[in-house]
């Protein structure tokens, strides 16, 4: 009791010097930044809001540029994408020694997943379901991109998406919003540390605000439209996670929203993000988003300009615009010095809370990049990463893990490279440094077992598709033979062989930014090498490289073993061969649908039932809700992915049936490795609200937790639930939980589950 | 003169007769009202399926006819025939009031003649022919005891998995609209009253066609400016046009479902829009909100329902069962029974069943209009119309006489539908013992147009609609090959495209497009015959073959009016009311889409545009499309001045040219982009068209006025303005292929 009370107290007095002090610190901000505007002019003010593309800086000198003049003339708030130390220090010298008020750049860059040392594309590292691992990543790659001069990262990425045609799903943690915004938060936490003034600490930027995975038939930049109650339910939860994480930046996306674009749309930036969620640091832009608001529609540059430093954007990626017409229209009046001060402000704040005018070099230590950057400590962190972000989605007949002896063919375009296994964004990566699997495969076996390799099949029958899916240096060496000819050198290999390794996929450019496709099967040519390999008889385990859910439902019924490595960054080879030969067993889960094909897309475990639902397992039926000719069911469910060893679960016990008011409930469900291996499995939690003033999910994640079990264990799982879980937002949008029955589901993925039903009364 | 004096002062009597009709009306029901226990009242707002058929999930009971004699039942569905109707009408005159009941029927495209399905006739954007075909179907089903079809269809659609796109008009809201009106006008004829006009019911209120997936029933959910814009103005037109009923949908539309949304019915549909007639659910629509998660039970269900404004329950039993209880615990007031009540037998008035309740069920009419000649006449013609010609590289049309006078001309005729007869029909459509007489193959109708014996025609099915078997093929091939022309018949079976027929593989179904690789490869001219009721994926068919023609499901006439195209009797006019895509995955492609920030200009510009890696920008034809026999040449836009302001007009006038040999019908389209919004506006909106028919080497002017009511649309607070500003007007032939030039409102 004692103890309690002491707990309770020290925890009032920590957060209230908390409190204290970070008003006193924000005293002091709001004294040095007043008084350094109050020297500023309104150039130099419109000057912080400009990001420009750092141009002929990469491959030039910083002082003889063009951006060196900008930057002298007070024109230039921040930079971007500049890799090493050395330049940025180059770049900074220029802006505090030679530009008038000497006010410090801010350097950003694309540190998606990881800097040098390359951590799984986020669609995989969210597939871990584990924070503290999605945490350290973002910890790592801080480290590495603050010894190297940045401080700025444009993640985490946080747009929930339902439609794998989108590229862009690579870089988000797929369609669930509850499990988003962990993963959110974690990145943020990771990224920022405690402190923004530490020199391995970078300031997050959170994107794209708003809805950017929503675009129309999956097209990247296209149209998106919902009704507000799915923003609020569906999409925004994420966004407002890393708020409340308290991220530093956020970035608007492309896409339009009600009509209006997301850049120019007041409602949006002001209204529910500063409003609503008190979100306090800056807005930016994504690449000309201002000046695509030209093509959007609503303007020319001044207008749209105008519109967006209105709206609530702080600073304009490469565009300019603000830059150039700002001044002229505060003269028509289109815009306030209010808002012009508003916005400098804020970067002003970034660049103060990040320490910048402090010690403006803070981020450019030649010791921390030579000894900080791609360290065996880091790769070990993401090879181990890598392992468990992969998910197991058939092992037919145990034929995973492999043993560490004997003949493996290992086939397939995927299997020789580097250059794709960082994937998508992977700006300050060094190809040359990442571990192809064929590499990884035989530094892990070493002697003890012999692989033989062929590459079996090009990418893809087009050469110019496979063009376009091998930029930014990612080449596969088209091998120009005939596809047979090919094919045979892998069955030539093959029969040599004891079991059939097929690296198989997309590659990395194939999704990602830009990168929709329409066609989200296997490409096939390389599915006609897998038929191919099938029929030697031989066990065949795919090795399936993505960015996103394919339709693989012809592999999910003939190939034995498949296990999805998505793209697992500088050390995927390792990390495949530690999964693939047993030295970790695979404890991913799927967070996005994986669909039969594209015609069911949009597919997500979170739909309505509808008012013509079909029964569960049921097809086809009459007038119900589904399609003539598939199924409603996915190949593989969100929340799906196998293990080494088997689970199994106990019925779902409840502290009570019956609740009222703030009470809590307890959940509980017994979890038995009932298999002969350790391993980890990813408990979920699901409630559905059965009856609601709107209609509600079929089911929502609302817990998970990841538990480790010897082989035999069993481990009681509990899940505290209390009203805050039945929270949603209802028809007026307010955020508030009806009483009623609700069903509380837990199990391994979110189609197999154990149920209980509870009635809550208020 | 005398005449148009008369006309004048027709017109203005007219409101104050209309007036005082209402007002009668009004009174009339006001005292039946009055006279009605609740009991009663919550009866007309009942509506049963009859005890014959079904469309939905079927609840029987037995006691069905003791509760139409007790006034317990205010409507019956799928009853029909003169004896039939009159039969339980006597059952309905042995209760208290005698409150005669409304037959409600689904005659979606014809009754007992059965008419291309309604998006191939939206395919002739020929407003009149489908304002008769209508009328035709109107005069039929009401000489068979009908009172009201649960018909048109309005909901636009933009996704072709979803089965129901063959019920409506296609994609445009501007184009639905006036179809809508056309249907509603042609249904209600001269009005209600008249024994020849049916209730129209405009549905599914509202935005059904937008269902996740294209599965049918699925959740909806979209931006209210999404749904004004593009959704709600099919419907709206209807009401303006005087439609007597609405249905709701089954859809649930941003939480909520339709028929418990007051939002729609309360709001838009009777405030808004001042709608006076009642809405019925969609069958079961009410108790299905108890799967939605919305009911808790039935009776939580007509408390939701009936306080949104459903005013009668088709099926799902609630009201009759739980309505009264709800009132009389003071869940639900009396007064909304009352407004529903009373809009009800408001429309039995109007039709005239309180004076006549047999009116309507004359088996004398009936037999008249059974066989109508002209209703052939009138079917054949709409048939001919829907025909979209896709492709022809010189074969269309064929020749009806053989050019060699020493040799037999051999035409191939092949596929599963050559032979056919119901699978024309299509969806929604009814089935007679005499279809086998009455439906015209396409075998029969080319066996009379031929020069026998000096033309022969060779059949061989080649294979079923949805075989996965190839054995018919060889037999195909040795056809074609005896052949100097080929002509395949293939496409979708009458019940893969249709209520709860969503397709997530829309490509022609089976082994038909290798069938039409097989023929190719033989080297002979062929002409493809699509009958489907949705856009489907055939590029190889597409790329490959010379002649395409899409033949939809055209009803009884279908064999006669396919003949009539191939043979040059009727030169094919028929516009695309929807996009045909390329794939599954380029779903939902629309020719009114948003041009985005980051717009691609062609195929080879797709880094960093909106644009797929592996998949071309553009469908595989367009919205608007639709070739002729014959050329039309379009010179350049005349405007009559570079701007106009928001009280005057702008004329565009276009030169067309028929510059082919042959007399032709083409549908001169005009579409405008508003440059620059306060919110983003679509690439291109069709705004008005014109069908002209131009003799060989005519041409002719066409203009069409703009004013500034044209370039209204929602803005962010659903205001319906105009701004002022740069647009581009286009005139062409299709949505692609157009003719533009800038002009500016002040």
């Amino acid at each position: 009791m004692k103890k309690v009370v002491l707990f309770f107290l020290a925890f009032v007095l920590i957060s209230g010097q908390r409190v204290m002090a970070q008003s006193a610190s924000d005293a002091k901000m709001k004294t040095f930044i007043d008084a350094l505007m109050k020297k500023m002019t309104l150039d130099e003010k419109i000057g912080q809001l400009n990001l420009p593309g750092s141009g002929d800086i990469v491959t030039g000198q910083a002082q003889s540029s063009d951006i060196g003049r900008k930057i002298r003339e007070g024109k230039v708030g921040g930079l971007f994408n500049i890799k090493s130390a050395a330049k940025i220090r180059d770049v900074q010298k220029v802006a505090v020694e030679e530009s008038r008020l000497k006010i410090p750049l801010i350097f950003g860059m694309d540190v998606i997943h990881g800097y040098e040392t390359v951590f799984p594309i986020p669609l995989g590292l969210s597939a871990t379901w584990d924070m503290n691992l999605v945490e350290r990543s973002a910890r790592i790659a801080a480290i590495e991109a603050s010894a190297d001069g940045i401080n700025w990262t444009f993640s985490p990425m946080v747009d929930i998406s339902r439609d794998p045609r989108w590229g862009r799903t690579a870089e988000g943690a797929g369609e669930d919003a509850y499990l988003g915004s962990q993963i959110a938060a974690a990145m943020v936490k990771g990224y920022q540390g405690s402190d923004l003034s530490k020199n391995n600490t970078i300031m997050s930027c959170v994107k794209h605000y708003a809805l950017y995975g929503a675009g129309e038939a999956g097209r990247d930049y296209n149209t998106v439209d919902m009704s507000r109650i799915r923003m609020y339910n569906e999409y925004f939860p994420p966004y407002q996670a890393a708020v409340k994480a308290g991220v530093g930046s956020v970035m608007a996306s492309f896409n339009e929203i009600d009509g209006v674009p997301a850049t120019g749309n007041k409602w949006l930036l002001t209204d529910v993000l500063r409003k609503q969620w008190g979100f306090n640091g800056f807005v930016v832009t994504d690449y000309t988003g201002i000046n695509e608001m030209v093509d959007h529609g609503i303007g020319d540059l001044k207008t749209v300009s105008a519109r967006a430093l209105m709206a609530g954007i702080d600073m304009d990626m490469v565009g300019e615009g603000l830059l150039t017409t700002t001044k002229q229209s505060l003269k028509e009046g289109k815009v306030t010095l209010a808002q012009i001060d508003l916005a400098c402000r804020r970067i002003l704040e970034a660049k103060y809370k990040l320490g910048l005018f402090q010690d403006p070099y803070k981020y450019c230590d030649d010791t921390r990049a030579q000894s900080e950057i791609f360290t065996d400590a880091h790769r070990k962190e993401a090879r181990s990463i890598a392992a468990q972000s992969f998910v197991l989605l058939r092992n037919q007949g145990n034929v995973l893990p492999l043993k560490k002896s004997g003949t493996i063919a290992l086939v397939g375009p995927l299997a020789d490279s580097k250059e794709n296994m960082p994937g998508t964004w992977s700006v300050a990566a060094n190809f040359s440094k990442a571990t192809s699997v064929l590499a990884g495969l035989k530094e892990v076996v070493g002697d003890k077992v012999n692989i033989l390799y062929a590459k079996g099949a090009n990418l893809d029958h087009d050469p110019k598709f496979e063009e376009r899916a091998g930029m930014f240096g990612k080449n596969l060496q088209r091998d120009n033979r005939p596809a047979e000819e090919i094919i045979k050198e892998a069955l030539d290999v093959a029969a040599k062989a004891d079991v059939i390794v097929a690296a198989l996929g997309e590659a990395s450019e194939m999704s990602g930014e830009s990168s929709s496709r329409s066609n989200i099967e296997i490409p096939e040519s390389q599915r006609q090498l897998l038929m191919a390999l099938l029929k030697t008889g031989k066990p065949v385990v795919l090795v399936l490289f993505t960015g996103r859910p394919l339709a693989i439902k012809w592999e999910s019924e003939n190939v034995p073993a498949i296990l999805n490595v998505w793209f697992p960054g500088s050390e995927a080879g390792y990390a495949v061969a530690d999964v693939l030969f047993g030295d970790v067993n695979p404890s991913g889960k799927l967070n996005m649908t994986f669909p039969q094909n594209v015609g069911q897309v949009p597919i997500f475990y979170n739909h309505k039932n509808t008012g013509r639902p079909l029964a569960e397992g049921g097809w086809f039926s009459k007038f119900r809700s589904n399609y003539l000719d598939v199924s409603n069911d996915p190949v593989y469910p969100f929340g799906y992915g196998l293990s080494y060893t088997q689970f199994t679960y106990s019925d779902v016990t409840v502290s009570s049936a019956n609740l009222k008011g703030n009470q809590k409930l307890t959940a509980s469900v017994m979890v038995t490795n009932s298999g002969k291996l350790d391993g980890k499995e990813v408990v979920q939690l699901y409630i559905r609200d059965v009856v609601g003033s709107v209609t509600r999910p079929m089911k929502e994640l609302k817990g998970f937790q990841k538990i480790e079990l010897k082989a035999g264990e069993s481990k009681t799982v509990t899940f505290t639930i209390t009203p805050e879980d039945l929270k949603f937002y209802n028809y007026v949008l307010k955020y508030d939980w009806e009483p009623g029955e609700f069903q509380i589901m837990i199990g391994g993925n979110s189609n197999e589950v154990k149920m209980k039903s509870v009635n809550w009364a208020k | 003169m005398k005449r148009l004096l008369l006309i004048n002062l027709g017109l203005a009597i007219a409101p104050f007769f209309a007036v005082a009709q209402t007002k009668t009306i009004d009174q009339k029901v006001d005292s039946v009202l009055k006279l009605m226990t609740l009991e009663e009242k919550v009866g007309q707002m009942n509506q049963y399926n009859g005890p014959w058929g079904s469309t939905g999930p079927l609840t029987n009971d037995d006691k069905l006819l003791d509760q139409v004699k007790s006034g317990k039942v205010g409507s019956m569905l799928n009853v029909t025939g003169a004896k039939r109707t009159r039969e339980l009408q006597e059952l309905a005159m042995q209760s208290r009031l005698k409150i005669p009941m409304l037959f409600g029927q689904d005659v979606v495209h014809g009754y007992r003649t059965i008419f291309p399905l309604p998006i191939a006739e939206a395919a002739s954007w020929d407003l009149a022919a489908m304002e008769r075909s209508a009328r035709i179907a109107a005069i039929e089903s009401s000489a068979a005891g009908v009172h009201w079809t649960f018909a048109p269809m309005v909901d636009i659609a933009r996704d072709p998995r979803w089965g129901r796109v063959m019920e409506g008009a296609g994609e445009d809201p501007w184009l639905g609209s006036k179809i809508a009106v056309a249907r509603v006008k042609g249904f209600q004829g001269k009005g209600l009253g008249h024994t020849d006009a049916v209730m129209a019911c405009a549905k599914h209120f509202a935005a059904y066609g937008a269902a996740v997936g294209g599965r049918d029933y699925n959740s909806v959910d979209m931006s209210l400016r999404q749904l004004h814009e593009v959704y709600l103005p099919p419907f709206k037109a209807a009401a303006e046009a005087g439609v007597a009923t609405y249905m709701n949908s089954f859809n649930d539309i941003n939480g909520i479902p339709a028929s418990a949304s007051k939002l729609l019915q309360r709001d838009i549909l009777k405030g808004q829009w001042k709608f006076k007639g009642f809405v019925v659910s969609d069958w079961g629509s009410i108790g299905e909100m108890i799967p939605h998660g919305y009911a808790r039970d039935n009776a939580h269900a007509a408390i939701l329902a009936s306080n949104a404004g459903s005013d009668m329950d088709m099926e799902s039993r609630s009201y009759i069962q739980y309505l009264a209880k709800a009132v009389r615990e003071g869940k639900v007031k009396l007064t909304v029974v009352d407004d529903a009540v009373r809009r009800i037998l408001r429309k039995k008035f109007e039709m005239g069943l309180f004076n006549d309740p047999y009116r309507f069920s004359s088996e004398e009419r009936e037999k008249e209009q059974w066989n109508n000649p002209d209703h052939i006449k009138e079917a054949l013609d709409m048939a001919r119309k829907s025909i979209v010609l896709l492709k022809n590289e010189n074969i269309l049309p064929l020749a009806k006489q053989s050019h060699k006078d020493s040799e037999v001309r051999r035409i191939a005729m092949i596929g599963p539908f050559i032979k056919a007869q119901s699978d024309h029909l299509g969806f929604w459509s009814y089935d007679w013992p005499d279809d086998s007489t009455r439906i015209s193959s396409i075998w029969d109708a080319v066996q009379k147009k031929i020069d026998a014996p000096a033309t022969e025609l060779l059949y061989a099915k080649g294979c079923g609609i949805n075989d996965s078997s190839t054995a018919g093929f060889a037999e195909a091939i040795a056809v074609a090959q005896r052949s100097d022309v080929i002509v395949l018949s293939i496409g979708e079976a009458r019940d893969m495209t249709g209520e709860a027929k969503s397709r997530s593989n829309i490509h022609l179904p089976g082994v038909q497009e290798e069938l039409v690789k097989a023929l190719q490869a033989t080297g002979k001219p062929m002409v493809v015959l699509i009958s489907a009721g949705r856009p489907l994926v055939f590029n190889w068919t597409r790329e490959h073959v010379p002649a395409i023609l899409y033949t939809w499901w055209l009803g009884t006439t279908a064999g006669d009016a396919i003949a009539d195209v191939l043979f040059g009797d009727y030169n094919p006019s028929g516009k695309l009311p929807m996009t045909f895509p390329l794939s599954e995955g380029q779903i939902p492609i629309y020719y009114n889409y948003y041009n985005t920030g980051r717009p691609a200009k062609n195929d080879s510009d797709r880094f960093y545009r909106s644009a797929y890696t592996d998949l071309s920008l553009y469908p595989a034809y367009p919205f608007g499309y639709g070739l002729s026999y014959t050329k039309f040449a379009y010179s350049e836009i005349k405007l009559s001045a570079p701007s106009f302001t928001k009280t005057s007009s702008l004329t565009a006038t276009i030169t067309v040219t028929n510059t082919g040999s042959l007399a032709g019908t083409e549908t001169v389209q005009l579409y405008i982009r508003d440059l620059v919004g306060s919110v983003v506006r679509p690439v291109k909106e069709l705004k008005g068209f014109q069908q002209i028919h131009l003799q060989p080497g005519e041409s002719r002017e066409v203009k069409f006025t703009i004013t500034e009511k044209d370039l209204r649309f929602y803005d962010d607070q659903l205001r319906f303005i105009s701004e002022p500003g740069e647009f581009t007007l286009f005139i062409g032939t299709d949505s692609r292929n157009v003719k533009e030039v800038g002009f500016e409102m002040k």
